[in-house]
């Protein structure tokens, strides 16, 4: 119960807002040439995403490590399926920018919950690959309603008006995404809604850019 | 606990009963109800306008308009309207309060009806100024019992949009006391008035984005409604200060009602934002349960597997107890232990098939588990019958022990049986579900494996076939063993992975060193007094400990 109650506090965002005046120019670590950070929300609060400034840091958690056992953890091609398009940070950037806002698309982490409650990309809704994995049509069509699927008065799913997805896991070496995503296709989800963050949480990491993670989690 | 939160979440998010309105609903009931009390300040304010000859044509007919949409929202508001996507509030005060604000419109249409057909006379301008209060009033009281509808979790943002709604009447109502200050019609109280409808505006506006406790406002963080309501307060920053010239010229009244107009546009815009992000909130609430209540379900799997586990461990527990008892080694303690062992194998194994909430165990629907339960269940009556007989009789029980001693492995191998068959059913599942559910049953089975030692330790004693049970006692040791490497180690034949999660690892080696203690006293052909003391005392806490570590590989969320 405690745990779950936890408030989720951004890594660099909370640093990062208490220079709110700082200018574009005054950053020394901009996420590309003309965006220095941006804002998203995440759980109700407003979170800015930028770079660590730091420019000695080093990464010195779980995400330095280079070997997992293949399998299961075995390195992915740079496409998931033909149809989807597999996109890098600057996109994941720009989809949190344009997409997330409007309401036009939502970050999915792909991960199992616990992966999600301790860090996760800001702006990013937890949709676990085994609920589409294991779950039934019943599920599919519930979890699709809330992205946006209608159904018509001939029972038809109807995606026109379903949300674009930005789909990560922990990084290249993860099949968390991918097991999500061949579970969305299975029902019907169209490719052309989702997007595969390859890199996934280990490229978001190692770019420095802002984390959320729960306030106990905090060292 | 979690349980709990589950349960909490998703009674959030269901209707509260099968007549009340969801979220969503709500956020549009609140809206719209809300905006009435802005219409009937804009009708007067028209009204006024009309009288006082200012656009007299282009008044009239936003007159009639803001006329006919405040009676169809009153009457979507009683019986729902599709088209304004509104749904009937059934709860008796709302619709006591809606009825008592529909009798006072029909009062105050009849004098609108009356300017809108030129026949109005002083009088019907003078009740309108009067009966426009009170309906704005009951109106008002009506949105706060809407409001007091919403759930907890996302009151404060019904709140948000009531006062965000109020902001649009305010702008009316200014509009509506310049005018009557204008034209002389109770000046001094309608300049009081006017006044403290300004810094209502004010300080609602100001709580609408930074938060007010007296008014029960949170601020808003959320970046499109921020620079929504800053837009509003860039504006007000312009007209407020034009309220006085406003007074002494026409043309800026003109201007600074306009303004006052487009003002309400700009708060209408607030409003919306705030009832989509109630939408949105609520969406990611229920996803986030159903999330929740998949995941509960994935690990009630593994938390059935560590209890059929545990009742291959009581088969063998309640044997080790029985013989105690006959040895008469702490015989009150373990004829109470031994009670508790059977009344729990008992009621768990009425839970698989009938579910048991104190056990967290929903019931089977497999018939082939239900079934077999069945077959489990004629083998352990008698075997229980002889159990009950060994606590209650005073003397050696020789006949129920024997039974117990012949008996217990075959109801061990049953219940190993009811493990594998769990295993089996449910969803496919994945790599590494399918390692964790090994887990679980491996780590179960050296529970079970604890006791078989011990119970074949005690046989040898007692000299009951020696050359049999030591056979056994060291196939026992050796499945320990290996079973014990495995689970620190990993083991690809038996497909365990190595764990990873530190608390598995520093629990599995508590119960290796453990281990090392008792093992060399099981390998033993003679033990003394002082070893087989050392068993009795230390069995337990080997099977303790190595519950706790099957307790963590089943809510461990990575291995």
């Amino acid at each position: 119960m405690k745990k779950n109650i936890k408030m989720m506090i951004p890594i660099l965002g909370v640093l990062a807002m208490s220079s709110n005046a700082m200018a574009n120019e005054d950053v020394l670590v901009k996420i590309t040439k003309d965006i220095p950070y941006l804002y998203v929300t995440h759980m109700g609060q407003k979170v800015k995403v930028a770079r660590i400034q730091d420019t000695n840091n080093r990464l010195t958690d779980d995400y330095t490590k280079t070997s997992r056992a293949c399998p299961p953890f075995c390195i992915h091609p740079s496409k998931v399926n033909k149809d989807i398009k597999t996109i890098a940070e600057v996109e994941m950037i720009k989809f949190m920018k344009e997409k997330v806002p409007t309401g036009k698309g939502v970050v999915i982490d792909a991960r199992l919950k616990g992966w999600y409650e301790v860090e996760t990309i800001p702006s990013a809704i937890n949709i676990p690959y085994a609920i589409m994995e294991s779950g039934d049509k019943k599920l599919a069509k519930k979890m699709f309603s809330l992205l946006g699927m209608t159904v018509d008065k001939d029972g038809t799913w109807n995606f026109s008006k379903a949300k674009e997805l930005a789909i990560f896991c922990n990084g290249v070496w993860c099949d968390q995404s991918h097991r999500l995503i061949d579970g969305m296709l299975k029902y019907g989800y169209p490719a052309d809604k989702m997007y595969y963050y390859r890199s996934g949480f280990q490229g978001w990491k190692l770019l420095g850019l802002t984390t959320v993670v729960k306030k106990e989690n905090v060292k | 606990m979690k349980q709990k939160l589950i349960f909490l979440i998703t009674i959030c998010l269901l209707p509260l009963a099968m007549s009340a309105l969801t979220t969503k609903e709500l956020a549009i009931s609140i809206n719209l109800a809300g905006k009435q009390r802005m219409l009937t300040q804009k009708m007067t304010k028209e009204a006024l306008l009309v009288k006082s000859g200012i656009e007299k044509k282009q008044n009239l007919e936003k007159l009639k308009k803001t006329r006919d949409l405040f009676d169809k929202t009153l009457k979507g508001l009683i019986q729902s309207d599709k088209s304004l996507k509104l749904k009937a509030c059934k709860d008796e005060k709302v619709q006591k309060q809606l009825q008592r604000v529909l009798k006072l419109w029909k009062e105050f249409d009849s004098n609108i009806q009356k300017v809108i057909a030129a026949n109005a006379t002083d009088k019907v301008y003078q009740d309108i100024e009067k009966q426009n209060l009170i309906l704005l009033k009951e109106m008002n009281k009506a949105v706060r019992l809407y409001v007091s509808q919403s759930k907890q979790k996302t009151s404060k943002r019904a709140q948000a949009i009531n006062l965000s709604g109020k902001e649009r009447m305010l702008t009316q109502k200014m509009a509506k006391d310049l005018l009557l200050i204008s034209q002389k019609i109770d000046s001094k109280k309608n300049k009081q008035d006017l006044k403290k409808t300004a810094n209502l505006f004010e300080k609602i506006l100001h709580g609408l984005q930074k938060g007010d406790q007296k008014l029960g406002l949170e601020g808003t963080k959320l970046p499109a409604i921020q620079k929504q309501l800053h837009k509003g307060e860039k504006l007000w920053k312009e007209i407020h200060p034009t309220f006085k010239r406003a007074l002494k010229d026409k043309k800026v009244l003109h201007q600074t009602i306009n303004q006052l107009d487009t003002l309400l546009v700009e708060m209408n815009k607030a409003v919306k934002k705030f009832e989509k992000s109630i939408a949105r909130e609520k969406r990611a609430l229920q996803l986030s349960a159903l999330v929740n209540q998949f995941m509960q379900k994935k690990n009630i799997e593994n938390h059935i597997i560590n209890l059929a586990g545990k009742q291959r461990m009581l088969t063998q527990k309640i044997c080790k107890q029985a013989l105690l008892v006959s040895l008469n080694i702490d015989k009150a303690e373990n004829k109470e232990g031994l009670q508790k062992s059977y009344k729990l194998y008992d009621k768990t194994l009425n839970g698989f098939v009938k579910g048991d909430k104190t056990l967290n165990l929903p019931a089977s629907k497999n018939p082939k588990i239900i079934s077999y339960v069945k077959v489990i269940r004629k083998e352990w009556q008698p075997f229980v019958k002889s159990v009950k007989k060994v606590i209650s009789s005073n003397k050696k029980e020789s006949s129920s022990l024997s039974y117990i001693v012949s008996c217990n492995e075959s109801l061990l191998k049953k219940s190993n049986q009811l493990v594998q068959l769990f295993k089996k059913s449910g969803a496919k599942k994945s790599f590494l579900e399918k390692a964790r559910l090994n887990i679980v049953d491996i780590a179960g089975r050296q529970r079970m494996l604890t006791q078989k030692m011990t119970k074949e330790k005690l046989l040898i004693l007692a000299k009951v076939n020696i050359k049999d049970n030591s056979k056994k006692l060291h196939k026992s040791i050796s499945m320990f063993d290996n079973s014990l490497k495995a689970l620190i180690g990993g083991d690809k034949s038996l497909k365990i992975p190595k764990p990873s999660n530190t608390n598995i690892k520093k629990q599995l080696k508590k119960v290796e060193s453990l281990w090392e203690r008792l093992k060399p006293i099981y390998l033993k052909d003679q033990i003394n007094k002082q070893e087989l003391q050392t068993i009795v005392k230390e069995n337990p806490i080997l099977l303790k400990e190595m519950n706790k570590a099957v307790h963590l590989s089943e809510i461990a969320i990575d291995y």
